[in-house]
């Protein structure tokens, strides 16, 4: 009976790996976008990180479940051994996630005071949230930019879309200010968001390093037209920012 | 109405303590009743009633979400869905299931004649459905219900959304919370009054310390929400700034007010339905709880922990003190890990059978299990940046909710059912349920991580169909219309196991704890005659007298 | 009741050093005073259940592992057999909540109900159909429990 159990113990083991590995994505990073910033390097490092302790730890306590599911099922009327309890397994196991949640407190925590510390920027954004839409402006540029009325399913290609422009490997900050009620800014691309709330100044500060376009969308809910209130990001390098300012000013001088 | 049966009565000893026996099977008999098995029945039905609406609106969410562009609701009545959907599950069908399976299994459990305050027991069931009137009376209103969400932020909750289904919504919450708050109470009292002689405080099944350490944080977190609510209701109603930015108040004491009651709430919600899976396993494994101390405290260590973590919700903010948040939120992995590596060691080297309740609870594991490993990533604030407000925290929790506390109310429903009522379920039919469901929930809830990942933010009506998310979203809505297959064969299995009534006995199971030795359904006054009292197995002990057993010392 | 107030008491000296951390990390005040509440709450519990702890001769028959069913004989309580007040009540509080978002007069007949329910309520513990029954622990001749013990013995 044994060799027979012994037999798929190693395919299961296989299989748990393989299947949680594939739906968690075939990508190396598990789903995560690849990060379009500096800073979110660091953040997919801690992801990656979390990604293979929450695999190891999730295949192994699925082997045990299973192996004792199949293992252990009733075959007989007899009463197994009656064990109450086992003091040190039970010490052993509280003390070993203790171990990995402390590094990742550390780790984390490393990651979110690089993500968060303010450094010298060279663009400088005010986001102003309002229902529903966003306005932009470059206050050292005095460039502003209103999102135009969106419809539902949008792409980000949309004219519509309200538009950052930034220049590649420039660090930027965006200062969020919301004009009523909640809202958030997102940029999947650069792994982080903060909340525009009344009363609370956040500040994001990144440096893309890929050009390309991104989108953006309103993460904290806000109200009826929630949905569509989605921007967009575009990294180009300097003399594209450049040429985009400058038509920008001309347009607002008309 | 299901009530309970005299299914033989040749099982149903005579009630020498009650003078006027109450005539059974009337409505007038439920309106009066103070008998907690028949209170517990009604909560459990009407959650029951609560749950398939509350679903109806999720197959709405789901429905728009199948495709991008919006196919059948505009934003409004998309609002509506799932601000109700939230609302619903959380307290009006999580809750009074949870308070159902206590009214009903917990004085059993420890002896009892009824509850310490019977009539304030009833009076926690009228008050509960009368806030489930209250937040269902939006839907009559000229503009519909509340649809600011269920978290109610404010000031989108207060200046910025007229009508009265907002005001209904948070006067539904306050009369459902008093309840909810008397019902914590009673419980308390119960368990520290009215159990049985020897039945120590560390004889009690996990199921009802699990109830005590519930209803411990339902006292201390159901207060700030009532007076979070009574402020948001002034801001609505007579002007008041409390919330009020510009006027000085704070939008972010709503916050505050809310994620600490919100927060612990959640562990209101699954630390009963943790007792339930750990009242079952030892049943179907016929080996004792594997460390019955280290469940107590770690059910007691997450209790205090979840006081001190509300505001891991606003990491992103920018408002608050981070790594307090996030060291106290990773601390609750630690018991909770213990919980779950105890579980498979009670299972470890047992006598498993795999009958109806202990399917439920493997797929109660396996879910669980997947949230809980989500779950210190989102209480790293470096990661919590880019996943909150995602589908990434949808997965994440309707893993742990719906994966808790879906998977361990249906555990809890086939295992206790023949309890109640002394007929037994369907196996078979119950057998497919919970397979069909585990595939289903799966299906749902699985592609959500991803889509979420990639950036798609929850509660919104629409997507755009470039974000690489269409696929995932219409995976998830067939997952979701095969969770109602299931759903659809659980009320199938209900009419089918009613009409075949195949009567349970006493103790069909080969249950460890007290209610297995009275009848099915119990007496009023649940017992004609107590057995010793000698660990926190007293069935077990009866039907295994040559066993000996270490004496708990409480 | 030993184990009972050692249990609240412990969960308050759990909550107080959280709750001092939170007060010198945070400038939070919302979050200080709930934290503190809540390690006050409990250690009222404690200290509540440990005064009636003390008032007590000797450990309750609940309290003592080798205690048998012989020892709960006696009065449990008393418990009322049906009772309609909390409906009563309920639908008061219900009417209160309608009578905020709709119609103000609403607010009369709701606080009647109430008023209503709670006299009821008040009265009917001593008379009429549904007065309490005092409950005795009936459940278990001695020699009865006798026969469970010796079969528990039996090796």
């Amino acid at each position: 009976m044994s060799m027979g159990i012994k037999k798929f113990q190693k395919p299961l083991v296989a299989t748990l790996a393989a299947s949680s590995l594939l739906l968690t994505g075939c990508e190396q990073r598990f789903g995560l976008p690849e990060a379009a910033t500096e800073q979110g390097k660091s953040v997919t490092d801690l992801w990656l990180f979390c990604m293979y302790t929450a695999i190891a730890l999730g295949t192994l306590v699925f082997f045990l479940l299973f192996y004792s599911l199949i293992r252990h099922r009733r075959r007989n009327n007899d009463l197994p051994k009656q064990n109450e309890g086992n003091t040190k397994l039970e010490a052993f196991y509280t003390f070993i996630p203790f171990v990995l949640v402390a590094i990742l407190f550390g780790f984390g925590l490393k990651v979110q005071i690089e993500q968060t510390e303010l450094a010298k920027d060279d663009v400088r954004i005010n986001v102003t949230g309002f229902q529903w839409n966003w306005r932009f402006q470059y206050p050292d540029n005095g460039v502003t930019v209103v999102g135009g009325p969106q419809q539902a399913g949008d792409p980000t290609e949309s004219p519509n879309l309200a538009e950052i422009v930034l220049p590649v490997n420039k660090r930027a900050r965006f200062d969020l200010v919301a004009a009523d009620v909640n809202h958030s800014f997102f940029v999947p691309g650069f792994l982080t968001k903060r909340d525009l709330i009344p009363g609370i100044r956040n500040v994001i500060e990144v440096t893309p390093n890929k050009p390309g376009t991104y989108v953006g969308h309103c993460a904290e809910f806000c109200g009826l037209n929630h949905s569509q209130m989605n921007f967009r990001v575009r990294v180009v390098e300097q003399n594209e920012y450049d040429a985009w300012i400058e038509s920008k000013k001309s347009q607002g001088q008309v | 109405m299901t009530e309970p049966q005299h299914a033989h009565s040749d099982n149903v000893v005579a009630d020498v303590a009650t003078p006027r026996p109450l005539k059974r099977n009337s409505v007038v008999d439920y309106l009066v009743s103070t008998d907690h098995k028949q209170i517990g029945m009604v909560y459990i039905v009407s959650a029951f009633v609560f749950l398939l609406f509350g679903g109806l609106l999720a197959m709405g969410i789901r429905t728009e979400l199948a495709e991008p562009g919006l196919q059948f609701f505009g934003n409004e009545t998309y609002n509506q869905l799932f601000t109700m959907h939230g609302t619903i599950m959380v307290f009006f069908f999580a809750m009074p299931m949870l308070t159902g399976y206590a009214n009903v299994i917990f004085p059993l459990q420890i002896g009892a004649p009824d509850m310490a305050f019977p009539r304030l027991n009833a009076l926690s069931l009228w008050l509960f459905l009368g806030g489930g009137l209250v937040m269902l009376a939006g839907y009559v209103t000229s503009e519909g219900p509340a649809s600011f969400g269920w978290t109610g932020y404010a000031p989108l909750s207060t200046e910025y959304t007229g009508g009265t289904g907002g005001d209904l919504w948070m006067l539904g919450l306050a009369v459902s919370g008093v309840g909810t708050l008397l019902s914590g109470v009673n419980f308390i009292t119960t368990i520290i009054c009215l159990r049985a002689p020897g039945m120590t405080m560390f004889r009690m099944p996990i199921f009802t310390w699990n109830i005590l350490v519930t209803s411990f944080l339902i006292v201390i977190v159901f207060p700030p929400l009532t007076a979070a609510l009574a402020m948001m209701l002034l801001d609505r109603r007579l002007g008041t700034h409390f919330y009020d930015a510009t006027a000085g108040g704070s939008p972010i004491l709503w916050q505050h007010l809310f994620w600490f009651f919100g927060h612990p709430e959640v562990y209101i919600l699954i630390l009963p339905f943790f007792g339930v899976v750990t009242e079952i396993i030892p049943v179907f494994s016929r080996k004792p709880v594997f460390g019955y101390k280290a469940f107590v405290f770690a059910t007691l260590a997450i209790a205090a922990y979840s006081i001190t973590v509300w505001a891991h919700h606003m990491y992103s903010t920018g408002g608050i003190v981070i790594a307090y948040f996030s060291a106290t939120t990773l601390l609750i992995a630690v018991p909770t890990g213990v919980k779950v590596f105890n579980w498979i060691a009670t299972m470890w080297r047992g006598s498993i059978s795999l009958q109806t309740p202990m399917l439920f609870v493997v797929g109660f594991l396996i879910t669980f299990l997947m949230g809980g490993l989500t779950g210190p990533m989102l209480a790293v604030a470096a990661l919590d940046f880019h996943l909150t407000d995602t589908y990434f925290v949808v997965a994440h929790f309707h893993y742990v909710m719906v994966g808790g506390i879906f998977f361990a109310v249906f555990a809890g429903f086939y295992f206790w059912w023949p309890k109640m009522t002394g007929w037994m379920m369907n196996e078979t039919l119950g057998k497919w349920q919970a397979v069909i469901l585990f595939i289903g929930f799966n299906m749902t809830f699985f592609p959500q991580h991803l889509a979420g990942l990639r950036g798609m933010p929850r509660r919104y009506a629409d997507y755009q169909a470039d974000q690489g998310v269409n696929w995932l979203n219409m995976v998830s809505t067939i997952g979701a219309f095969v969770t109602l297959i299931a759903m659809l064969l659980f009320v199938v299995n209900l009419v089918v196991s009613r009409k075949q009534r195949v009567p349970a006995g006493n103790d069909p199971w080969g249950g460890n704890s007290l209610e297995w030795t009275t009848t099915s359904p119990a007496p009023h006054h649940n017992f004609d005659r107590l057995p010793p009292i000698r660990s926190e197995r007293p069935a077990f002990d009866l039907r295994h007298p040559e066993l000996h057993h270490t004496t708990r010392e409480g | 009741m030993r184990t009972e107030w050692k249990l609240f008491f412990f969960l308050g000296v759990f909550m107080t050093p959280l709750a001092v951390i939170y007060w010198v990390t945070s400038r939070e005040e919302s979050g200080i005073i709930l934290l503190f509440v809540t390690a006050i709450a409990c250690f009222f519990m404690g200290l509540y259940l440990r005064s009636q702890a003390s008032k007590m001769d000797g450990l309750r028959p609940e309290d003592r592992a080798e205690a048998t069913q012989a020892d709960g004989v006696g009065e449990v309580g008393t418990f009322p057999v049906g009772s309609i007040w909390p409906f009563v009540a309920a639908c008061g509080v219900t009417l209160i909540a309608f009578a905020i978002t709709f119609q103000g007069f609403l607010m009369i007949p709701a606080l009647g109900l109430i008023l209503f329910a709670v006299a009821g309520m008040a009265r009917e513990s001593s008379e009429g159909d549904f007065h309490h029954e005092e409950l005795t622990a009936h459940n278990a001749p001695a020699e009865e429990v006798g026969e469970f013990e010796q079969a528990q013995v039996k090796k």
